[in-house]
C-alpha cells in the first residue's frame, strides 16, 4: 500500500492509499511507530480510503495509543463508507473526526 | 286582612291575599293542563298548552314577587348544578324551604312592627299564625320556581355529559382509526425488492381514513418480479381487513410457486373459504419473468392497465376472469405479454378513472392515456407524478370518493447473473486480492450500488482474514477458500467455504461498545461489524468444510 507522509510544524499527515484492511494494515501499523517518535501530532488523511477493516480499526487504535502523551491523533476526510463503520464500532465517539 | 311588610330596609308594600289569589289561579291552570294532558294523552299541541301554563306561571309569580328575591331562591339550586348529583339538589330544595321559613320567622320575630301587632297571643299561636296566612305563599312560590329550575338543571347536566362522553368515545375510534391507518400503510411496501432490474413506483391515497385498494411487489424466486394491484369492494375498517387478508393469501401462494392460475385459484379458495361478509376483490397480477422479460398475468375483473412498449402507452388487451376471494370454485387463465427493455407496465384501480368533477363527469381511461402519453418513456415516478396530479387539476374542489391507487413499473435491465462456479484460492495473502477483486466485479455486474459493494468488501474481508487467521492455523501450507458471489431474492450473497477446522465465528461474543479500547483489539470486532453490515450471516459445518453465508439486501 502506498501510504503518503506529509510534516509540517511537527504535524505528520499520513495519507494511505486503498484499503485498509488485515493486509495492509501492518504497513500502516509500521509507519504510525516510526512517524510517532518525532511527530508533536499525528492526521490521518483518510481521502484515498474506500474502506476499513477491523485490522484497520486496531492501527488506528494503535496510534492513538502512542500518541496518548502528545497531542493525540485526528482523521480528516472521512468518507460515508469509512464513517459508517467507525460509527457501527463506535470508534466514532473515541477518535478525533473531522 | 292587609299587611304592610318591611323588607330588608327597602320598603316595600305586598297584598299577600292579592298574591294568594294569584298564586292558586296559576296552580288551577297548571292543575287543568297537566290533568287535560293525562286524560287525553299527548297530542302535537301539549307542548303548547304546557308551555303556555308555564308562561302564565311565571309571569303571576313575576308579579307577585320581586324577581330578584326569586333569584335569590333559586341561587343554591343553580349553583349546585356544578356538582350535579341528583339528591344533592333535592335535599338543597328541601334545606333551602326550612331555611327560609327559619329565617322568615326570625325575621318576624325581631321586627317591632311584628310585635306590636301581635301582642296578646302565645309565642306558638303567633308562628302558626304567621305560617299559615303568609309564609305559605312565599313556600308555594318557593317550590314553583325551584321544581322546574331543578329539572332544567338535570336536562342541561345530563346532556352536557352526554356530550363529553360521546366526544371521548370519537376521540377513541378517531384514534384507533389512525392506528389503522399506520398498519395498512405499513402494509404497502415502498421500498422494492427488484432494483436494480425493475424501476417501480406506487401511490395509494385512500378516500377515508383506510381503504380497500392495494398494491404489491414481491419477488418470486430468484429471478422473477410480481407485482399486483388489486381493489375490495367496499370501503373503510371492514374493507381494509379483508385486503390485507387478501394480500396476505395472494403473496403466500404465488411466492410458493407453481403456475400463476393455479396459486391464484389456491388464493381464491382459501380467501372464500373465510368470506363470511361476502366481499370480493378486483386482482390484476403480472409475473415477470426478469431474465426475458415474459409476463404472466392474471386478471380477476380488475380494469386492463397500460403498458408502455417502444415509447407508446396502449391498453393491454386482457380477458377479465371472475372476481377474487368471492366463490370458491373459479378458474383463472394465464395469459402473456412480453417487456423489452425500456417497456413499462401502469397499473391502478378504478378511482383513477372514475375520479369525479363536481358536475358528475369522470376522468375516463381517454384521460389517462393522453397523460401516460404525455410521458411515454419517463421513469415511473415522473409518470405517477402526471397521472396524480391531472386528476387533481380535473377533479378541482370534488371530494375524493374511492381509493385512488397506481403502480407503475419500468424494465430496466435483464437479470443475467448465471449462479456462480466460484472461485477457489489459497488462503493467503494472494488469495485475498483475487477473491476481493472478483466479489467486487460481481457485484459490479448485478447492478448493486457503490454503497453496498463498498460495505461488503468490508465485511468479505473481515471473514477472508478470519480464515486466514484461525482456519488453517498451524499448518505449513494454508489449505484453500472457495468463495461463491450470487443474487438471491433482491440480495447479494456471498458464501465462503474452508476445509480447516471447525471455526464458527458467531459464536463468539460481540465486544462491549462501552468497554475500553484495550477490551476491543483483543477481536470479535470484526464479527461483529459483518453482523452489522449484512442482513444475514449463517455459519454452518459440513463434511468437514466450513460454510459461511453473507447476505445484504442490494
Amino acid at each position: 500500500m502506498e501510504i503518503g507522509i506529509e510534516k509540517k510544524d511537527g504535524v505528520t499527515t499520513i495519507s494511505p492509499k486503498g484499503n485498509i484492511d488485515y493486509v495492509t494494515a501492518p504497513e500502516l501499523d509500521e509507519v504510525v511507530e516510526r512517524e510517532s517518535a518525532s511527530a508533536a501530532s499525528l492526521v490521518f488523511d483518510m481521502t484515498h480510503v474506500s474502506y476499513i477493516s477491523s485490522a484497520g480499526l486496531r492501527s488506528l487504535l494503535n496510534a492513538d495509543e502512542l500518541m496518548e502523551e502528545k497531542n493525540g491523533i485526528k482523521l480528516v476526510n472521512v468518507n460515508k463508507e469509512v464513517k459508517a463503520v467507525l460509527d457501527m464500532t463506535n470508534f466514532s465517539g473515541l477518535l478525533k473526526i473531522e | 286582612m292587609n299587611i304592610a311588610w318591611i323588607y330588608l330596609g327597602e320598603a316595600k308594600i305586598r297584598d299577600i291575599e292579592g298574591s294568594l289569589d294569584m298564586v292558586y289561579a296559576s296552580l288551577t291552570v297548571m292543575a287543568l293542563s297537566a290533568a287535560g294532558c293525562f286524560f287525553i294523552g299527548s297530542r302535537w299541541w301539549t307542548k303548547f298548552v304546557l308551555i303556555g301554563s308555564i308562561m302564565f306561571n311565571s309571569f303571576i309569580i313575576i308579579a307577585a314577587v320581586d324577581y330578584s328575591m326569586m333569584i335569590l331562591m333559586l341561587l343554591p339550586v343553580i349553583s349546585c348544578g356544578i356538582y350535579y348529583r341528583n339528591n344533592f339538589i333535592k335535599a338543597t330544595i328541601v334545606i333551602g324551604a326550612v331555611l327560609m321559613l327559619a329565617g322568615l320567622l326570625i325575621n318576624d320575630y325581631l321586627s317591632p312592627l311584628m310585635i306590636g301587632m301581635y301582642q296578646g297571643m302565645t309565642r306558638f299561636d303567633r308562628a302558626i299564625s304567621l305560617i299559615r296566612v303568609y309564609y305559605i305563599v312565599d313556600l308555594l312560590i318557593y317550590l314553583l320556581v325551584c321544581i322546574p329550575s331543578y329539572y332544567a338543571v338535570k336536562i342541561g347536566i345530563d346532556d352536557i355529559r352526554k356530550q363529553s362522553d360521546l366526544r371521548k368515545e370519537k376521540i377513541g375510534v378517531e384514534k384507533e382509526m389512525s392506528n389503522a391507518r399506520g398498519i395498512q400503510q405499513g402494509l404497502l411496501i415502498t421500498d422494492f425488492p427488484c432494483k436494480p432490474y425493475c424501476d417501480v413506483s406506487s401511490s395509494m391515497s385512500a378516500a377515508m381514513d383506510v381503504g380497500g385498494d392495494f398494491y404489491d411487489c414481491f419477488t418470486v424466486g430468484d429471478d422473477r418480479l410480481a407485482i399486483v394491484v388489486a381493489d375490495v369492494s367496499g370501503k373503510g375498517l371492514p374493507a381494509s381487513l379483508f385486503m390485507a387478508t387478501s394480500m396476505t393469501l395472494i403473496r403466500s401462494n404465488v411466492q410458493a410457486g407453481g403456475d400463476l392460475d393455479k396459486a391464484m385459484e389456491k388464493a381464491n379458495r382459501e380467501l372464500s373459504a373465510t368470506n363470511s361478509m361476502k366481499y370480493f376483490v378486483t386482482v390484476w397480477i403480472g409475473v415477470i419473468d426478469l431474465r426475458t422479460g415474459d409476463v404472466c398475468f392474471v386478471n380477476a375483473g380488475h380494469n386492463p392497465p397500460f403498458i408502455c412498449k417502444g415509447g407508446k402507452y396502449e391498453m393491454l388487451k386482457c380477458q377479465p376472469d371472475f372476481v377474487f376471494g368471492r366463490k370458491k370454485r373459479i378458474s383463472y387463465n394465464r395469459q402473456y405479454f412480453h417487456l423489452d427493455i425500456g417497456d413499462g407496465i401502469f397499473l391502478y384501480t378504478d378511482g383513477v378513472t372514475e375520479a369525479a368533477r363536481t358536475d358528475g363527469g369522470t376522468f375516463g381511461e381517454e384521460r389517462l392515456l393522453g397523460s401516460l402519453s404525455s410521458v411515454a418513456g419517463e421513469s415511473p415516478d415522473r409518470v405517477l407524478e402526471k397521472v396524480r396530479s391531472d386528476v387533481a387539476e380535473f377533479v378541482g374542489s370534488a371530494r375524493q370518493s374511492d381509493d385512488m391507487t397506481m403502480l407503475g413499473l419500468t424494465y430496466i435491465r435483464p437479470y443475467d447473473i448465471r449462479p456462480d462456479e466460484g472461485i477457489k484460492v489459497r488462503a493467503d495473502r494472494q488469495g485475498y486480492a483475487q477473491v476481493m477483486e472478483r466479489i467486487r466485479q460481481r457485484m459490479a455486474d448485478a447492478g448493486c450500488s457503490p454503497r453496498t459493494v463498498t460495505e461488503m468488501e468490508t465485511a468479505c474481508s473481515e471473514i477472508f482474514a478470519n480464515i486466514d487467521m484461525y482456519a488453517y492455523a498451524g499448518r505449513e501450507e494454508k489449505g484453500d477458500v472457495l468463495v461463491t458471489t450470487d443474487v438471491v431474492n433482491g440480495a447479494v450473497r456471498v458464501t465462503f467455504t474452508d476445509w480447516g477446522v471447525p471455526f464458527n465465528p458467531l459464536a463468539r461474543k460481540d465486544p462491549d461498545p462501552i468497554n475500553s479500547f484495550k477490551e476491543r483489539r483483543r477481536g470479535g470486532l470484526g464479527i461483529m461489524l459483518v453482523k452489522k453490515i449484512c442482513d444475514e450471516v449463517s455459519y454452518s459445518r459440513e463434511d468437514g468444510r466450513n460454510i459461511l453465508k453473507l447476505e445484504k439486501e442490494m
